[in-house]
């Protein structure tokens, strides 16, 4: 009898689990060991996701990170969340599906330079007029690591690669200035690794974004790019910080650190290309926003509601329309 | 309208009570001032003799019957307008709400509405409302329940209006206006009089109203779980049945011949990782999902009742509720029979909550049959929650407040500290106290609704069927969540006005407990309702008139309206009260209000009397018996305890005010002081310089008469030298005896070097980018934060090296390794030499 009430208690306690509150840590959204080098920006960027996600209480079962391939692609892996580790260059496919379906859900693409700029370009173009609800992190090391070191879209003139063993010989693509050109942008960010709190700050807001927030994070690469962002890291006056009401909050603790900043307007869409062609400084922050971009779920959530006779009524509309 | 009119009307209509306006034509008289008779002395003997001695030597003496003057215009019209007829109706299309008001408010609204100016066709409208008032009294008496609001208000409207002597014309028009009146009161609605009843019938409209939309809701989500467990089901057939997937033979039949024999399609399929998924669900779950979805299905709470209503029997009465939405259990011991009630109703309703269970673990991939299965059987009343308890039946308990106070004090405290949304509602009658009626002489009343409060989770109220529209929030609030309610209801002896004036007399005031409403007392206790909330009375204002033949009011008096008073009410308390007979001075005689606040010694000296008014409607000083008036001290303690709960009086809020007031008063007298001091010293000093100055002018000028212009300048320092004001260093000042110290050189502690000391190592957290680079380092003196940033751990658990080399690795230069703690570490020099550039 004692045996059995015992077990007893065990049980409604189970029975109730769903229905007790729950809030979750770190922890909750913490997957396996990540298997980056030591130094590794990405390192930095899974943090702030997972901070993002705690702060917000996203049930980590209501998240989803889509990546394609590369160094950076290893991220759902290191998510206890749901998670798609795709096809090179295809992030972006697959997400704009898990959304179409599951508008419910959280959704964090997370690319490289070589998965985005290159052989997912298509992807890339379309996935930002698509303009869904979705945060791509463009993870931007400069170089193909996971292949071992090749010539990426972005490697700077001069980069010597296993390609290039002379130095990468064309000018880099510019990731912002690309996606500022597409049809129906309507969040572009701009940010570094290895300031935690414009990194958060930056993702943060793209996660609040209705649309498509890309991000484009300067990651350093300490295995083959490790120069490539030396001077940005050593001395902070190099960047300059975008400020606006609107734009990424700027912490006082950022003031301190970088002197340069200046007041960009959001909604400026001329003056933030303007700026992303500047090569004085590397600005950082929100180069462009508009919340009032179509989004394709608008169009893909339709009955999404139905019930299974309502979904059968449309389905025989549908056939009908082919009767002869 | 004629002054014929007028007054027809005014007989017509019935009397405001609660406005507390003093009404017309209704004054009591002055009784005739007779000489002071000779035995004046011996009669106030009597008197005092009857006030201390008690009841029982003066028993039967009094033959005479008193009622309260304060009540007085409204007893001798008899017919007061309460809250009754109401009208009751139950939300339905277009109204979401309950209706639960008097019909007279609901009349004048729609009259308000239709005839908005006064007017001959508004007039006649009022008159037909107040035949219909009156009419409807005399109907709602013969039907002795509830009765079909849109019947009885077209007939009793048809009648009264043929019975009107008008043209034909008029008649149409005033019938259409009439009409339109009727059809604006809300439709499908009910009329009751006021009954013992009332309270049972708005308890069925609370439970219909609670507990209605929450079993829809709950039927509806049932019926979603079903179809998703079909879907479920489906998916899982279209899988197959022996947990081998679908696509294994469908590689088979894509390969065609061609492959057979070259490949086994299941195996291939065995090597790829879709073969690997979950198998089929087995038959037993699915026969169990089975079940609950057609359990689920076939959920309906149709003919179910909404509540289950436990009475000793003398409490069937007609309900004018949906059929079935009532079920009576008579039972000996209702709050012990209320308990078995619940579990008789909740019971055949936990196969329901099991496949509602088993339908949400499946749902959400949850479900572990091992364990939840058996579990799922072992459930039971006791773990159910409160969504489900919820959906049940709501039990009510109808009981005498004496026994649930006295032998079933036991059966009340178990219900109420229980989860069981049982409610029991406790007949009291506030006047009857054992103390008075000489039965149990020395027992006092006890405070059922305060003996709720003691159980500190259960809903209490305080009500009475006299405001049913105060008794229905508190049902409707009781029933909000499913948990056990007390309700303590005045028993009325007779008409509605005998509730309302237990109520003014605090002899039942009226409160709410709402235990989910805060922690404290201010917000869980709601003490609305009372009249007059402040003060210690109510009163009521009366018209009284001099003479007997003179009818019309001459003066007004106003009466504090006592539990004294109310007991006027109760004829078996006839025996308290004694007219004060003419001679006995008024000296003597204090008012019962005034007597309890005076100390024990001067109330010893003192009559306590209220005012009654005999059957010639003569007003009459009415001496009390000490043992009421102790009584009515109580009623009176107990409604400032409530005073105090509610926060409409407490002492401790009294008590800090005075005490800032002082505090505040005392700081103001010393400011003042201070200023005064400070004042009275500059006018002295004013004064010496002024005559100083007068003195200079003077010394000024008397040289400026003898010399010459040159020598002015001179003149100054002489004039100064004449100022008395002493040198510094005469008198030391209050400020220099305070410096001297200073002036001493610093005690040598204060001087020592510094010792040289150990700068802790810092991270400089925020800026840390999460690299795991110390981390790996030394686990140990490099820890994480609940941010998952880099912070000291235990500095003592590494090296010095160890922090230099992390401080130097550290990709955000966040590490700052401070000095060495250890002074014998090797290569010091070296190391703090490297640390230099990250201090």
């Amino acid at each position: 009898m004692s045996h059995h009430h015992h077990h007893h208690g065990d049980q409604d306690d189970d029975l109730l689990v769903e229905e007790v509150p729950r809030y979750f840590t770190l922890e909750d959204y913490e997957g396996g060991v990540a298997r980056w080098c030591p130094g590794c920006g990405d390192l930095a960027v899974l943090t702030a996701v997972q901070k993002i996600l705690r702060d917000e209480q996203i049930p980590p079962e209501r998240t989803v990170c889509v990546s394609g391939i590369g160094c950076s692609s290893r991220f759902p892996h290191y998510m206890k969340t749901y998670g798609f580790h795709g096809l090179h260059g295809r992030a972006l496919p697959v997400a704009c599906g898990v959304k179409s379906r599951r508008p419910d859900l959280t959704v964090w693409v997370a690319t490289g330079d070589g998965d985005c700029c290159s052989i997912g370009a298509g992807h890339w173009v379309h996935g930002i007029r698509y303009n869904m609800d979705l945060v791509i992190m463009l993870f931007d090391n400069n170089v193909y690591g996971l292949t071992k070191n090749q010539t990426s879209p972005t490697s700077p003139i001069g980069l010597h690669t296993n390609t290039h063993p002379g130095g990468a010989i064309l000018p880099p693509l510019n990731p912002i200035q690309t996606t500022l050109g597409f049809t129906n942008a309507s969040f572009v960010a701009q940010t570094v690794d290895w300031n935690p709190i414009h990194l958060q700050a930056t993702l943060q807001a793209a996660y609040k974004h209705r649309g498509t927030g890309f991000v484009r994070i300067l990651q350093r690469c300490p295995t083959y790019t490790a120069g490539v962002f030396e001077d940005l890291v050593r001395d902070p006056s190099r960047l300059l910080v975008l400020e606006h009401e609107d734009g990424i909050p700027v912490a006082d603790s950022l003031r301190r650190i970088f002197p340069n900043r200046t007041t960009h307007d959001p909604s400026d869409l001329a003056a933030a290309r303007a700026l992303a062609d500047r090569t004085d400084y590397v600005p950082i922050g929100l180069f462009f926003r508009d919340e009032k971009r179509p989004c394709y779920e608008e169009f893909s959530e339709r009955g999404l509601n139905f019930t299974a006779e309502e979904r059968l009524a449309a389905l025989e509309r549908e056939v009908d329309r082919f009767l002869v | 309208m004629t002054d014929t009119e007028a007054r027809e009307m005014q007989e017509l209509s019935l009397l405001e009570f609660r406005t507390g306006d003093v009404p017309e034509g209704a004054a009591a008289r002055r009784p005739p001032r007779s000489a002071k008779p000779a035995d004046a002395r011996s009669l106030e003997t009597s008197l005092r003799r009857f006030t201390l001695g008690g009841v029982a030597a003066q028993a039967g003496e009094s033959a005479e019957r008193f009622v309260p003057a304060a009540l007085y215009p409204w007893l001798s019209r008899g017919q007061v307008r309460g809250d009754y007829p109401l009208f009751l109706a139950l939300p339905r299309d277009g109204r979401e709400e309950l209706v639960v008001a008097p019909l007279a408010t609901l009349l004048r609204t729609a009259l308000d509405r239709l005839v908005p100016t006064a007017s001959e066709e508004r007039e006649s409208l009022e008159r037909t409302v107040a035949q219909l008032e009156r009419s409807l009294r005399a109907r709602l008496a013969e039907a002795a329940g509830p009765v079909d609001a849109d019947a009885i208000l077209a007939g009793a409207g048809r009648e009264i209006l043929e019975s009107q002597a008008i043209a034909g014309d008029e008649r149409d028009d005033l019938r259409d206006q009439w009409d339109a009146l009727l059809a604006a009161l809300p439709d499908g609605g009910f009329l009751v009089d006021f009954s013992e009843d009332v309270s049972l019938h708005l308890l069925v409209l609370a439970a219909l109203r609670s507990v209605g939309p929450r079993r829809a809701e709950f039927v509806r989500e049932a019926r979603d779980l079903a179809s998703r467990v079909r879907g479920l089901l489906r998916a899982d057939e279209a899988r197959g049945d022996s947990g081998v997937p679908a696509s294994d033979h469908k590689l088979g039949g894509r390969l065609g011949s061609a492959a057979a024999g070259r490949l086994d399609p299941s195996r291939f399929a065995d090597i790829t990782s879709h073969r690997h998924r979950k198998a089929g669900l087995g038959d037993e779950r699915r026969q169990a999902l089975e079940r609950a979805a057609e359990r689920l299905e076939s959920l309906t709470f149709e003919g179910e009742p909404v509540l289950v209503l436990v009475h000793d029997g003398t409490r069937g009465f007609a309900s004018a509720e949906p059929a079935g939405a009532r079920v009576d259990v008579v039972g000996e011991n209702p709050a012990r029979a209320a308990v078995a009630a619940f579990a008789d109703h909740a019971s055949p309703w936990l196969d329901v909550f099991r496949a509602v269970r088993l339908a949400r673990l499946e749902l959400s991939g949850r479900l572990d049959p091992s364990r939840h299965v058996p579990a799922l059987q072992d459930l039971a009343l006791d773990g159910l929650r409160e969504s489900e308890i919820a959906v049940l039946p709501v039990v009510a308990a109808v009981e005498e407040g004496d026994r649930l106070g006295g032998p079933e004090a036991g059966s009340l405290s178990r219900v109420l500290l229980s989860d069981w949304p049982i409610q029991i509602l406790a007949v009291v009658e506030p006047g009857r106290v054992p103390f008075l009626l000489g039965e149990e002489p020395q027992v006092e009343r006890l405070e059922l609704a305060y003996l709720g409060l003691s159980h500190r989770h259960a809903f209490v109220q305080q009500s009475a069927s006299a405001r049913p529209e105060h008794l229905m929030e508190g049902f409707l609030r009781a029933l909000d969540r499913p948990r056990p309610g007390l309700h303590v209801l005045a028993r009325s002896v007779g008409a509605a006005l005998d509730a309302e004036a237990a109520l003014e007399s605090r002899a039942h005031p009226f409160f709410r407990y709402d235990p989910d409403r805060g922690t404290t007392w201010a917000g869980r206790l709601d003490f609305s309702g009372n009249p007059s909330p402040e003060m210690d009375w109510m009163s009521r204002r009366i018209s009284v008139s001099e003479s007997p033949e003179d009818g019309t009011a001459s003066d007004l008096l106003e009466l504090p309206f006592t539990f004294a008073d109310y007991a006027l009410l109760d004829t078996e308390l006839d025996a308290h009260f004694r007219p004060v007979p003419d001679g006995v001075p008024d000296e003597a005689l204090i008012g019962i209000d005034t007597y309890l606040g005076l100390s024990e010694d001067d109330q010893l000296r003192r009559i306590p009397t209220v005012w009654g008014v005999d059957d010639e409607g003569c007003l009459r000083r009415l001496a009390v018996t000490r043992r009421l008036a102790r009584v009515t001290a109580r009623r009176l303690d107990f409604w400032r305890t409530m005073q105090e709960l509610a926060g409409v009086k407490n002492a401790y809020v009294e008590e800090a005010v005075r005490r800032v007031r002082a505090e505040i008063e005392a700081r103001f007298a010393e400011e003042r002081a201070t200023l005064e001091a400070g004042h009275a010293k500059a006018l002295r000093e004013t004064e010496r310089t002024a005559v100083q100055a007068a003195m200079s002018r003077l010394a000024r000028r008397l040289l400026d008469l003898d010399l010459a212009a040159g020598l002015e300048a001179k003149s100054a320092p002489v004039a100064s030298a004449a100022v008395p004001s002493p040198p510094a260093a005469a008198a030391p000042s209050e400020s220099e005896k305070t410096e001297a110290p200073a002036a001493e050189p610093p005690p040598p502690a204060a001087v020592a070097a510094p010792r040289p000391e150990v700068e802790d190592p810092w991270i400089d957290s925020p800026l840390c980018t999460t690299c795991n680079d110390c981390i790996n380092l030394n686990s140990l003196l490099f820890v994480y934060d609940s941010n998952k940033q880099a912070t000291i751990g235990d500095a003592t658990k590494g090296t010095y090296a160890q922090l230099v080399l992390a401080a130097e690795k550290c990709p955000a230069r966040c590490i700052h390794p401070g000095t060495p703690r250890d002074p014998n570490e090797p290569n010091l020099p070296e190391l703090v030499q490297r640390a230099e550039r990250f201090r």
